[in-house]
């Protein structure tokens, strides 16, 4: 991709820099240990991720037309904004281990005495933010090109227009309704928390998986309003 | 122009339903609420309850119908949401009110025991192994009523108590229980206990003939007898599922005739163990290994011999390699599993400790690995971030610890006691983690000797208070927190703990009072535990009085009487618990209560506790006060004399004979013949030789009396178990295996049916 075109697209992005900020902001200045079923950590993370995926492959009509006018086939421009996605996420989670491992943490929490025994092991709540993380970027990618080739019309009318923002809001919502499930779900089977995780890395890798093909399918088809 | 809507791929399709699947799997396979459980429960649903579950189905069909159909998400996300509440009011409504539904029961044995193992029968039919657990249909499938009770082949009955109401106390071979038809009105109406203790054989006899259940209990090859009337069960229930448990006193009179031989045989061989020994042993193990270890903390000598046990049963040699060590605890763990129960003291704790010392990282490893299972409950942080986890359940008795878990949980309970002995170093900041959501391990970590044990611990002290304080914080964490304490035996802590019992009191006294037990038993002469006592706000009065009549400090007196004055029924429960267990502390509470009791001329029963409190204090106070007593005489002196009649032995209390000689009169000098009996001493007894020939009857008889029991008192000898003699045939005969456990017993009275009673046969 030539520079212009990743410059258009670090400037479509900048909103992530936000997020990523309090990402890094939360890991500094939880109080508590920092531990791998921390729930805030996996609900900033799918917010980072949903907004990469929101912002990645949603073009205003003055970008779409630049970009698709361009000499790229929309192959390459798909794989390089997941890249992009992908890129940024990996570049949150590298920010959040130096956080932790550097021992900002133990300076600012000096008179706790937990610290510093448990400095290393608060690197798990990496877990947490990536599992967030990849589940709302996937989440994220697949609704926003779905919509855009199911709905490519723009809403004529206001209420439509709600209508159309609300089945966005039944993505966070799935999200949200499907955690309370899962510790429910932990709770009725008695399965051990390492295995109910390992099954909930499994569910996140499957619908990136299908995400990523069902996205790409949308981006190859979907119609360019000029 | 107005662009048509397109139709969605396949791959938005599959997409779509990979999104919903955790989803779809959760409402179909739900545990109890889910349509897979929905449906094998239809038989126990009402009409209206069958036709709302074919609604739940077809709500579940369309969803994914629409899902297939649209490649969209809120329409099938709407179906499946219908599919939930209907779901709750069928398992909620539906099942509950129908009466018709039958309820299912079900029978647990032994679920609470600490022993494992033990054959059940029932009408003369093998029923399993406890914990064990079986349905009424199967129970009535597989016993047949007997008609009349049967034969009691052993009992603990003697010949000659036969005739009075002793069957309320006896031990039967054969137990009657209807444990289903006990319950069948449970929970609706009460659960029936036809035998009670205190009842009359007349009773019991009539209750019992129509009783067409008879239980049997066999362990290790043991025979069991079980008391009649105190065949304790409770029940639980759940929709219409109604669990019972019965947990049967069991006794096994061969056991105590088994064991003396068996420790014969190791003395006689010098407390070396042969193989054959050793392999008798194992066999008999499960009842046999309380008993031994007992024997051993008495008898040090025969320590090798455990230990040899242990190293028999686990095949553990002298040079304990890390291969060795992982192997031990596997097999330990596998069997506490099958179990699901661990239990202090026990010989898979002690093969543990035997294997554990050299290789810490294996205890280590083993813990985290225990971590797993231990929480299998996810749950939700509170404002306080303090997450608490309880024990599934666990029993002290007689001095053994038993934790019950199903499954995998039940290997953090030997991994944590483990850790807590020898504490590997390369754990600590792993507990120190772990403590954040886990209050088991925070006391783990805190109990490492180090400097930042007591930061830890004053931390988490602090989060409580602060929980406790804040407006949704309760009096729960404070509670959680004293629970904890039980577990805690850093001494740098002892003073923390005690400043924040003393200013957070809790919701409950249960744990608080669990507390001061073990401090009262550690240090009674801790000068701050009678004002935190008095000062407790849930610790009950009453419960105050005991505790404070148990310290050792020299303000107990001015504690008791400052109780005694809030409420006079302090002074009674005082008195009573210092005749239990005298203390020479509480000498002026005892004096200032003589006084208040004859001044209020209190005729009750305070007299006695109050002689036995102040005869077992036989301090020099005391004895200048009685000294008092004795020599103004009186109404005072008299009673005194005769609550001071009944048996207690104490010879260094003959600093009273003196005021004793001096009594004159046919009453009192008869009482004084027996306190004179009960001191015992040689000069005690040169008089009361005197009074033998006293021309009083009355007071001579008695001085003889009195004599023979001084006498065959200062003469006692305990004879123990083990002193008796056993002719080597019969030792060799029991550990060949020749002669059976039961083959030891004496013949026993055995009793029959007559139609109305039970006879001797």
């Amino acid at each position: 991709m030539n520079r212009s075109l990743l410059k258009i697209e670090f400037i479509k992005l900048r909103l992530c820099f936000v997020a990523i900020s309090i990402v890094a902001g939360y890991v500094l200045f939880c109080p508590k240990p920092l531990k791998s079923l921390d729930m805030i950590a996996v609900l900033l993370g799918a917010i980072h991720g949903m907004l990469v995926g929101f912002l990645v492959y949603k073009d205003s009509g003055g970008v779409e037309a630049f970009m698709f006018s361009r000499s790229f086939s929309r192959n390459t421009l798909f794989w390089h904004r997941w890249f992009l996605g992908f890129g940024l996420q990996f570049a949150t989670l590298l920010i959040v281990a130096a956080v932790i491992a550097v021992g900002f943490r133990r300076w600012i929490f000096f008179s706790s005495a937990y610290q510093p025994m448990i400095k290393w092991y608060e690197l798990k709540v990496i877990w947490p933010i990536s599992f967030g993380m990849f589940a709302g970027f996937a989440t994220s990618m697949f609704f926003t090109l779905s919509r855009r080739i199911i709905n490519a019309e723009k809403p004529s009318t206001i209420i439509k227009r709600i209508m159309r923002y609300l089945s966005y809001a039944a993505v966070p919502l799935f999200l949200g309704i499907f955690s309370v499930f899962s510790v429910f779900s932990v709770r009725d089977f008695d399965i051990p928390l390492s295995r109910m995780l390992l099954l909930g890395w499994i569910y996140v890798v499957a619908i990136n998986v299908v995400s990523t093909m069902a996205g790409r399918q949308c981006f190859l088809k979907m119609e360019i309003n000029s | 122009m107005k662009t048509k809507k397109m139709k969605p791929y396949w791959s938005i399709r599959i997409a779509i339903f990979i999104f919903m699947l955790p989803l779809y799997g959760l409402v179909f396979f739900r545990n109890r609420y889910g349509v897979f459980d929905m449906f094998g429960m239809s038989g126990d649903l009402s009409t209206a309850g069958k036709w709302i579950l074919v609604a739940v189905a077809a709500s579940f069909l369309v969803s994914l119908f629409l899902l297939f159909r649209t490649g969209k998400l809120a329409l099938p996300m709407l179906f499946l949401f219908l599919c939930i509440l209907p779901m709750q009011l069928c398992q909620a409504i539906f099942t509950k009110i129908d009466r018709s539904v039958p309820n299912k029961y079900f029978l647990t044995v032994g679920k609470r025991d600490c022993v494992t193992g033990t054959e059940v029968y029932c009408n003369g039919v093998f029923l399993g192994k406890t914990p064990l657990k079986i349905a009424d249909d199967e129970f009535y499938e597989k016993v047949k009523p007997w008609d009349k009770p049967p034969r009691q082949k052993m009992t603990s009955i003697r010949e000659d108590t036969l005739s009075e109401s002793e069957f309320k106390d006896a031990y039967l071979y054969w137990v009657p229980n209807d444990p289903f038809g006990n319950h069948a009105d449970y929970p609706r109406g009460e659960i029936k206990r036809p035998l009670r203790n205190g009842s009359t054989n007349e009773k019991i006899f009539k209750v019992i003939k129509d009783i067409k259940y008879w239980w049997h209990f066999k362990n290790s090859g043991y025979s069991g007898i079980t008391l009649a009337t105190s065949y304790s069960s409770g029940a639980g229930s759940s929709g219409n599922v109604i669990t019972i448990d019965v947990t049967p006193r069991i006794g096994y009179p061969a056991l105590n005739k088994h064991f003396p031989i068996l420790v014969e045989s190791l003395k006689r061989s010098n407390y070396q163990p042969s193989e054959q020994w050793l392999d008798h042993f194992q066999k008999y193990q499960n009842l046999m290994f309380l008993k031994f270890y007992n024997y051993v903390k008495e008898n040090p000598q025969a320590a090798d011999a455990l230990d040899a046990v242990v190293r028999h049963q686990f095949n553990i040699g002298t040079e304990i390699s890390r291969k060795d060590c992982v192997r031990v605890l596997d097999e330990i763990m596998a069997r506490l599993e099958k179990a699901g129960r661990f239990t202090l003291p026990s010989i898979e704790l002690l093969a543990a400790e035997m294997v554990c010392p050299e290789h810490k990282d294996v205890i280590s490893e083993y813990y985290i690995e225990s971590l797993k299972w231990a929480y299998p409950i996810l749950v939700w942080s509170r404002s306080n971030g303090i997450i608490t986890h309880r024990r599934d359940s666990w029993g002290r008795s007689n001095g053994i610890m038993t934790y019950r878990r199903d499954g995998k949980g039940i290997r953090k309970d030997l991994m944590e006691h483990l850790v807590n002995k020898y504490q590997p170093e390369g754990l600590f900041n792993r507990l120190v983690y772990e403590a954040v959501d886990h209050q088991d391990s925070i006391c783990l970590a805190v109990n490492y000797p180090r400097k930042e044990s007591f930061d830890i611990f004053n931390q988490y002290l602090h989060e409580v208070e602060r929980s406790s304080k804040s407006r949704h914080g309760s009096d729960h964490n404070v509670d959680e927190a004293v629970r904890q304490f039980e577990y805690i035996s850093n001494p740098d802590l002892q003073d923390r703990m005690m400043e924040f019992i003393s200013v957070n009191s809790g919701g409950s006294s249960f744990w608080l009072r669990r507390f001061f037990d073990r401090q009262i038993k550690n240090n009674p002469q801790d000068r701050r535990l009678p004002e935190l006592i008095s000062s407790s706000k849930v610790i009950s009065k009453h419960d105050k009085a005991r505790y404070v009549a148990k310290l050792r400090t020299d303000t107990v007196s001015n504690y008791l009487q400052h109780l005694s004055s809030i409420d006079p029924s302090n002074r009674r429960i005082a008195l009573k618990k210092l005749g239990k267990s005298p203390n020479s502390f509480a000498d002026e509470f005892l004096i200032d209560s003589f006084r208040f009791y004859m001044r209020s001329d209190n005729e009750g029963k305070w007299l006695r506790d109050w002689v036995k409190a102040a005869v077992g204090s036989n301090s020099p106070k005391m004895g200048e006060f009685i000294t008092g007593v004795f020599e103004k005489g009186g109404k005072e002196r008299d009673r005194l004399l005769k609550e001071m009649a009944p048996r207690w032995y104490n010879p260094a209390m003959d600093w009273l004979i003196p005021m004793l000689e001096k009594v004159e009169g046919g009453d009192q000098r008869y009482h004084a013949a027996s306190i004179l009996g009960n001191i015992g001493s040689e000069r005690a007894v040169e008089i009361l030789e005197t009074w033998s020939r006293d021309s009083n009857e009355k007071i001579a008889q008695n001085a003889s009396y009195q004599l023979g029991w001084a006498k065959r008192h200062k003469n006692r000898t305990v004879v123990t178990p083990d002193r008796r003699d056993f002719d080597q045939k019969t030792i060799d005969g029991v550990i060949s295996g020749r002669i059976k456990p039961d083959d030891l017993l004496d013949e026993a009275v055995v009793l029959a049916w007559d139609g109305e009673k039970y006879i001797e046969e």
